[in-house]
């Protein structure tokens, strides 16, 4: 299978270190949220794991932490966009990494499954938000009206593919609705620890959308404020799980 | 004015945007750092506003000063500098 349009991308894994991946339309590029859950999963999983990317688009989350010895060979991956999980499997090739990667929707591909880390790398924006800002150009974004409900789904659903010790990441923004979220955490996790937040200045496309920005806002919908003469949001990772890490 | 020099808001701006020390200039503009992008500057300003007890965040000019000198010019119009 081959990709048209195909591009190459470089992500900085760190200071002086950068991965190069393939990418194509349709594709979710790596942005500042990508960096947080790799920063977040090195800050919390000690050693190698059996590793499900979950919305894995280029594969970057996987192959960093695969890159930092992080995880157990196979890595497992999965995405909804067929060239995203060609694009991955392209980039795991690339840097030697051994993968079994499956196209479907959320948990789909992995029935009966367990693993010890989840990563949800799943779109989790306002969807209205999402159709305007510069990061979701033709990626599927069906978040619904305050970008809960993909990332609800995986929180219901993911207790089954964890095993009994086994840790779920995932990003909250604030164009979301985070008390929704982080209830509905509390509600399937016994553990929900907050590993990291960025604050980040609203991007200029998406000033050019203040009145929609400051309607959803008042009704709740995602959180905005405004400091520094700058309208900012946040994102955080958080990782859940049900067994008490000493 | 304040006891706060010069050369003290470079060190804390570099420490902001994660460089080496020496890398910035009083003549250097934003264009010329790798991260000095926008959420270097929103690390630049929270910086600045923990050295200057909390005065910067009210400063809204701040948010556009993307060089050393405005910056200067700025913290000069304010008697921060």
């Amino acid at each position: 299978m081959t990709i048209e349009q195909h591009k190459e991308i470089k992500f900085s894994l760190a200071l002086d270190k950068k991965i190069d991946l393939v990418s194509a339309p349709g594709v979710f590029t790596p942005n500042l949220t990508t960096n947080l859950l790799i920063q977040a999963i090195k800050n919390t999983v000690s050693g190698p794991t059996k590793l499900l990317d979950l919305g894995c688009g280029t594969g970057v989350v996987g192959l960093a932490l695969y890159l930092q010895g992080l995880t157990k060979s196979p890595l497992y991956a999965s995405d909804l966009s067929k060239p995203a999980v060609f694009c991955s499997r392209e980039n795991f090739k690339r840097y030697g990494c051994q993968a079994e990667v499956r196209n479907g929707a959320l948990f789909e591909p992995w029935l009966g499954e367990k693993f010890d880390v989840i990563v949800d790398d799943i779109s989790a924006i306002a969807q209205d938000i999402a159709v305007v800002s510069p990061w979701f150009q033709g990626v599927p974004c069906d978040t619904g009206k305050d970008g809960t409900n993909l990332v609800s789904e995986i929180l219901c659903s993911a207790r089954q593919y964890l095993t009994d010790k086994g840790f779920l990441f995932f990003p909250i923004l604030s164009l979301s609705n985070v008390d929704i979220l982080l209830n509905v955490a509390k509600e399937n996790f016994g553990t929900l620890n907050r590993v990291i937040r960025q604050d980040w200045p609203l991007p200029a496309e998406l000033k050019l959308h203040m009145p929609l920005l400051r309607k959803l806002n008042a009704e709740g919908s995602i959180k905005l404020e405004e400091r520094f003469g700058m309208v900012l949001c946040y994102t955080e990772i958080y990782c859940v799980t049900n067994f008490q890490p000493v | 004015m304040s006891n706060i020099s010069q050369s003290d808001v470079i060190i804390v701006i570099e420490e902001a945007l994660k460089i080496k020390p020496g890398s910035l200039q009083e003549n250097t503009r934003a264009e010329e750092i790798d991260n000095w992008d926008s959420l270097g500057q929103l690390s630049i300003l929270v910086a600045l506003d923990r050295l200057f007890d909390g005065k910067i965040v009210s400063i809204a000019d701040m948010a556009e000063a993307d060089s050393i000198p405005k910056i200067f010019d700025i913290l000069k119009q304010h008697s921060l500098l």
